[in-house]
């Protein structure tokens, strides 16, 4: 009997572990033809006819077919006492699969790869919170209250500098002390001894405003170490007066500049400073004490301007890297003017068609 | 004053050389040191390359010893400079049509310090392309 085969790939589908059997041989019957029997049984003991069976063993793995299901009906749908019966057939799920020699039944695999989480996923709830998160939710699912987290997160650590500057001015900390020990020694001390009391009663309301500030200086310490913390420095509470004066000086000592007057980057210091921008963007007010510490130690370049290349011209100037930068922007030097450095002295004059003042700023 | 400027052997060199440098331009010369007009942009460059040792690195290749770089740079003409920073070569608008390189013997110090600081400073700030103060469409000779 020639056998139609399904077509379908090999293939694991999502039972990964699953193994096909191969020819696995449970009975001696054989399943695809039960009335059959094989040639090794005790009942075969006469010749062989059907070697064209035996040739077709090699097979990758037993299918069933359609033809070898027993029990199907052919016939469409059909009434009985006004109940629809689809009479028995394996039409539609041959279509989508095929059962394995175990009989398994595996579903037929598509061109493209799919992960099983996929088919899992509700579009919709998807699209809704990709609509309504914002840039850090957007390729995490996260709630609305993890958003509001993260945001807090993200303020908090541009300002850990500026927290730390607050602590010092404002002397909130003891030179010597830890911040623990400072907050334990605003809020702490509530024992008060019967006589004591007796005092504080007689003095009236003398007391009360001691521990009121007292109060505010623990709270609002207690806020800036939880900004800080909140950045990221974990041990704030550990780090003494002294510590935090050396972090904040470090931070704030003006940077190394080169012959330009351009900053000088180390080699360690070209990753940190990414990072430092993005700090002092945010970060306004040291931005602004960085900068005129910086005007003041740096010689600028300056340049001397005439309208022609010539001997008798006029010369103008000095002016000012930036002064040269606004006028060029604006459109001063459009019909042409020619400049040279102050410390080019006895150079050539150079077009400012040809001259990039931002690059000198 | 070939003798004076460093020399570099071997293509091995030349890379070592460009990368090495963070913080400067490196300029080299493609040539040979014999060559007249090598000979003019080598004294020029060592003249300055006092002047402008906080920016830039000066170094010759003899294009003979070192032929690896001849036909990546198209390196026909008898004296070739060539800009580097940060392991990027660097081009320069110097009016020629030939961004890539100054080949021809230039012979103005102070117009070659101004190219290379304006090179400096622009690399510095990110740019590929620089603009040489000075424009020499018409003076140097193909």
């Amino acid at each position: 009997m020639s056998r139609k085969r399904a077509p379908g790939p090999y293939s694991y589908d999502d039972d990964e572990d699953y193994v096909p059997s191969k020819g696995v041989k449970y009975s001696n019957v054989d399943e695809r033809d039960p009335l059959k029997v094989k040639k090794h049984t005790l009942d075969s003991d006469e010749e062989e006819e059907d070697d064209g069976i035996i040739e077709k063993e090699p097979e990758s793995y037993n299918e069933t077919t359609q033809e070898g299901l027993d029990g199907q009906e052919d016939g469409a749908l059909r009434l009985e006492d006004e109940q629809v019966i689809t009479p028995f057939n394996m039409k539609e799920e041959m279509e989508e699969g095929h059962f394995d020699g175990d009989g398994f039944y595996h579903f037929k695999k598509d061109a493209d790869i799919k992960d099983a989480w996929l088919e899992d996923i509700d579009w919709v709830k998807v699209l809704l919170k990709a609509a309504t998160s914002n840039k850090y939710g957007n390729r995490i699912e996260a709630s609305k209250a993890a958003n509001d987290v993260m945001d807090a997160i993200a303020n908090t650590a541009q300002a850990p500098m500026s927290s730390f500057k607050y602590i010092i001015p404002y002397p909130l900390l003891k030179p010597g002390e830890t911040v623990a020990r400072a907050l334990k020694r605003y809020g702490g001390n509530k024992k008060i001894s019967s006589a004591q009391r007796w005092k504080m009663k007689k003095k009236g309301g003398g007391g009360g405003d001691d521990t009121s500030s007292e109060m505010s200086s623990m709270l609002q310490l207690t806020e800036l170490a939880n900004t800080i913390i909140g950045g990221g420095n974990m041990d704030v509470y550990q780090e003494t007066y002294e510590m935090i004066n050396l972090k904040v000086q470090r931070s704030s000592a003006p940077p190394e500049v080169d012959m330009f007057g351009d900053l000088v980057e180390k080699k360690e210091d070209i990753e940190d400073k990414e990072v430092k921008d993005s700090k002092e963007q945010k970060d306004g007010e040291d931005h602004e004490n960085g900068d005129t510490n910086e005007a003041e130690n740096v010689p600028k370049v300056t340049w001397h301007l005439k309208w022609e290349n010539t001997e008798e011209a006029e010369t103008h100037g000095p002016f000012e890297t930036s002064h040269m930068v606004a006028w060029q922007e604006s459109g001063y030097f459009d019909k042409g003017a020619y400049v040279r450095k102050v410390s080019d002295e006895g150079g050539s004059w150079y077009s400012t068609k040809r001259i990039d003042f931002e690059l000198y700023e | 004053m070939s003798y004076m400027l460093q020399h570099l052997h071997n293509g091995w060199q030349v890379d070592q050389a460009i990368l090495s440098e963070e913080d400067r331009v490196v300029v080299i010369r493609f040539g040979h040191d014999w060559d007249p007009t090598c000979m003019k942009m080598d004294e020029v460059l060592y003249n300055i390359a006092e002047k402008v040792k906080n920016f830039a690195v000066m170094y010759l290749v003899d294009i003979s010893e070192v032929p690896d770089f001849n036909k990546m740079y198209e390196l026909y003409d008898p004296c070739t400079c060539m800009f580097f920073f940060r392991n990027k070569h660097i081009m320069i608008d110097l009016g020629t049509g030939n961004n890539n390189k100054i080949n021809w013997p230039l012979e103005d110090k102070q117009e070659m310090i101004d190219i290379i600081e304006t090179l400096y400073r622009g690399a510095r700030k990110g740019r590929g392309l620089v603009v040489s103060p000075k424009d020499y469409s018409t003076k140097y000779k193909y």
